[in-house]
């Protein structure tokens, strides 16, 4: 008889698929059930000030800071009252042992790039709104997203702490002077509160291969599933609306994507509420 | 890398306060000369048989927050080079550190706000390159004995700054001069740095290379010319009684004025003797 | 500045917005007897309340949180994992430790770019001898332990005055130290005794030239300059294994007075690490320990 952990780490393939056969999972989770239990929304008074807006979230055991920094830049001459927004997400070598302390890989790179083209794409946040003098000066927020524990499912818990520290961020209300060119505005008293367009909530669903080539999918999936996983599908849907703002990853079938879809638009109903 | 028996013969000696060479435990060695300007393409220079400091100054944007005011802009970078001399390199960043740091802070002696030509916005900045060619232990203090006398040999070119405007439409246009240059200020401030070496339980200055494989703790101390520390650094793997902390100062104090009492002498003739040349 | 080509890119330039113009006159703070002097009314010796906990990165052997004002740390040790043979160096001695200290880009007023500043190495450099001594690496021999510190916040936004930045990054060390320190204990990698830091700022009398400290400075008084009636001159941060009363770190940087003085100040960098041993890092390795079981 071969000890359950140390079969895990021969045949960590013929160890999912076990569990999955049976319908279950691992940590006890069901296949495509998303468990919301486990999914704590923090707004903590202790892990803040100094940036515009800090915001831990915590899915299972990842726990992720997103801080909102707003600085003022001269804004593009193509386009003179836009403002920017740099999201960027950071796994530190603080979060995992498989992250190392250098330039970052190319996995930190892809989830960065991911939540970019959700940004970018969907026009969360109308930029304009960030103009504080056309041509001279605008707000450039950088919200970087930075990773404390890593447990799996990178893209969702990133862009949550996003969205919930982009819902919580302040801006003080700026002046831009001609005569100094400068812009000056009262740390102290923040009152605009950014016009978030739409909160997209990611549901990413592990693809995983049975026996004989059907494929399930697996909601949230951790760190451990993640390493057996034949690809992923990640679907970010609008809290608001509920529209489909855009689906990333391989190739799924049909039937499966309209189920991950269904469940996608479940868990961001039941997010909302948090 | 020590035998066990070559280790407990050195500690032995340091405790009976006698050891390989012949030297007390607070005795140094002979101080190595200098010979100053021996690089001529760097703006000052000093060589010894087991340095070369080279200095270049260059012109810097400084980085400003916020356009806000900032009265003492200067950066001053360290960087030492040694190749297969048995120097880890964790030990080089470590005197890297140190040496910018200190040079950089208020007790570092240079009068760093009289770099800065536009305020706020341009200013020199002065690199350090130290090269060591042969390592005789205490490095640290060597060193910064070799960067002191480098940067007393340093000439910057001379700058004049033409203002334009008033107010804050206020500009700045600045004229390097091609011949005309000055001498770093304050560079006779400039604290001397001793390192104290702990072995067993006595501590010992101006360590060999095998001494200081012995030795678990080591203290650095930059002594300013009014004989009072001004930096204190600790290192190495060990750790120390306070109590013993003021007797390793105390005699920081004594060696240090000692070595800036030398230096003096040693810049001073130096600079005669380069005067004579021309 | 050399950009990074891997990371999501902003403008170019960019700056803290500056504070109004029309600003209402700051109120100085009177300095009666009853406040004993200091900007938030502490005596020369009091600590900051310091809250410490552990066991936050569930992936790491063992980790803290530790803040104190407005500086919050998490640190994380991962291992004792063995050196591959190619890099064992020295077959002697016992294990390596490395630290490696990160500011959170939001850590301070400005925003910090993602490459590493020359900070950011000189602490993790005092970090590291000042944990060394309190660790049995003999015991460890071809292991490595690695400690990733992140701040997650290197200043209190409330309290900084309009035109400082950070400057006083040595500030940061002391909560590092204890933070690691903790961290190391929860991994239960074996110890002399957990390191505890405490910083202290030294201050001149204008008057009478004489110099004085107070323990625990907030960056508050030292961007400001001057407290209690004194100009800010040096400032001392000290690691002390308590429970032994030796010194592991030491760095003292400025116009620290004589020999007489510096013995004071670092006696009671000693005395006050003492203290939030007792009260604060106890606690939480006790927590620790019963966690565990």
């Amino acid at each position: 008889m071969v000890n359950p952990d140390t079969f895990k780490k021969l045949h960590p393939q013929e160890f999912h698929r076990r569990f999955l056969g049976k319908g279950v999972r691992p940590d006890g989770r069901e296949g495509l059930m998303i468990d919301l239990l486990n999914l704590t929304l923090v707004t903590p008074n202790r892990i803040h000030r100094n940036c515009k807006r800090k915001c831990a979230r915590s899915n299972g055991w990842n726990t992720v800071i997103c801080g909102i920094k707003a600085e003022v830049a001269v804004p593009d001459t193509n386009h003179p009252t836009t403002g920017y927004l740099v999201p960027n997400v950071d796994f530190p070598p603080i979060c995992g042992s498989q992250f190392k302390p250098t330039a970052p890989g190319e996995f930190t790179q892809s989830v960065s790039e991911m939540v970019y083209r959700v940004v970018k794409g969907n026009n969360i946040l109308d930029l304009e709104t960030l103009c504080i003098e056309g041509g001279k000066a605008v707000w450039v927020l950088y919200a970087d997203i930075v990773f404390l524990n890593y447990e799996g499912n990178a893209v969702d818990a990133a862009l949550l702490a996003f969205t919930a520290a982009l819902k919580d961020t302040k801006l003080p209300v700026a002046v831009y002077s001609d005569v100094e060119g400068t812009v000056r505005a009262d740390a102290a008293d923040r009152s605009v509160s950014l016009d978030v367009k739409r909160v997209p909530f990611g549901a990413t669903f592990g693809i995983f291969e049975q026996d004989g080539g059907a494929k399930m999918a697996m909601a949230d999936p951790t760190d451990e599933e993640e390493a057996v996983l034949i690809s992923s599908v990640t679907v970010v849907v609008d809290g608001e609306s509920q529209e489909l703002m855009g689906t990333f990853g391989a190739q799924v079938p049909i039937d499966l994507m309209d189920q991950c879809i269904g469940q996608a638009k479940k868990r961001a109903t039941a997010i909302k509420k948090l | 890398m020590i035998s066990v028996c070559e280790r407990d013969y050195i500690i032995g000696g340091v405790q009976a306060n006698a050891r390989g060479d012949g030297r007390r435990r607070t005795d140094a060695r002979p101080l190595l000369s200098f010979e100053l300007g021996a690089v001529p393409q760097a703006s000052g220079s000093a060589k010894s048989a087991a340095l070369l400091v080279g200095v270049k100054v260059a012109i810097a944007e400084v980085s400003h927050v916020g356009a806000q005011a900032d009265d003492d802009d200067d950066v001053e970078t360290m960087n030492t080079r040694s190749k297969h001399l048995g120097i880890s390199e964790d030990s080089i960043r470590k005197y890297s550190d140190f040496c910018s740091k200190l040079l950089n802070s208020d007790a570092g002696g240079l009068d760093l706000a009289s770099l800065c030509f536009v305020p706020n916005t341009t200013c020199w900045v002065i690199h350090v390159d130290v090269l060591v060619l042969a390592y005789t232990g205490n490095l640290l203090d060597t060193m910064f004995q070799a960067i002191r006398a480098a940067l007393a040999n340093t000439l910057i070119p001379k700058v004049s700054v033409e203002e334009s405007g008033s107010g804050l439409a206020r500009s700045f246009e600045f004229d390097v001069a091609d011949e005309e240059t000055e001498e770093l200020k304050g560079v006779n401030d400039i604290p001397a740095v001793v390192t104290l070496y702990k072995i067993g339980n006595y501590h010992v200055i101006d360590p060999t290379p095998l001494e200081e494989l012995c030795s678990d703790v080591q203290l650095t101390v930059a002594i300013s010319r009014k004989g009072l520390p001004c930096a204190i650094h600790k290192y190495g793997s060990g750790s120390v009684d306070p109590s013993l902390l003021a007797d390793m100062i105390q005699d920081a104090k004594k060696h240090g004025l000692a070595s800036l009492e030398w230096m003096d002498r040693e810049i001073q003739r130096e600079k005669l003797r380069l005067s004579n040349l021309e | 500045m050399a950009l990074d080509s891997k990371r999501i890119k902003g403008p170019e330039k960019s700056f803290v917005p500056l504070p109004l113009l029309v600003q209402s006159t700051p109120t100085p703070t009177p300095t009666s007897t009853k406040t004993k002097g200091r900007i938030d009314g502490r005596g020369t010796d009091e600590v900051r309340p310091l809250f410490a906990t552990t066991r936050l990165v569930r992936q790491a052997s063992g980790s803290a949180f530790v803040e104190v004002g407005g500086v919050k740390v998490v640190c994380a040790v991962y291992g004792p994992k063995p050196v591959p043979a190619s890099k064992v160096q020295d077959h002697h001695s016992g294990g390596r430790i490395s630290c490696d200290v990160r500011l959170s880009p939001f850590a301070a007023l400005k925003r910090k770019q993602f490459m590493k500043e020359p900070a950011e190495h000189s602490l993790s450099n005092n970090l590291h001898t000042a944990l060394l001594p309190s660790l049995l690496l003999a015991h460890l021999p071809k292991s490595q332990i690695d400690i990733h510190i992140q701040i997650l916040q290197a200043q209190n936004p409330t309290s900084i005055p309009p035109n400082a930045f950070v400057s006083s990054l040595s500030l940061l060390l002391a909560p590092c130290i204890t933070a690691a320190s903790l961290a190391l204990a929860d991994a239960q990698i074996e110890m002399m005794d957990s390191v505890v830091g405490c910083n202290l700022g030294i201050y001149r009398n204008p008057s009478t030239q004489k110099l004085f400290w107070m323990v625990d400075c907030t960056e508050e008084e030292i961007e400001t300059r001057s407290n209690g009636g004194g100009v800010w001159v040096g400032n001392c941060v000290v690691g002390v294994m308590p429970s032994i009363g030796k010194v592991t770190g030491l760095v003292m940087d400025g116009d620290i007075g004589d020999v007489g003085f510096v013995m004071e100040a670092v006696q009671v960098c000693v005395d006050a690490c003492a203290k939030i041993h007792e009260v604060v890092v106890k606690k939480a390795l006790i927590e620790s320990a019963q966690a565990k079981e």
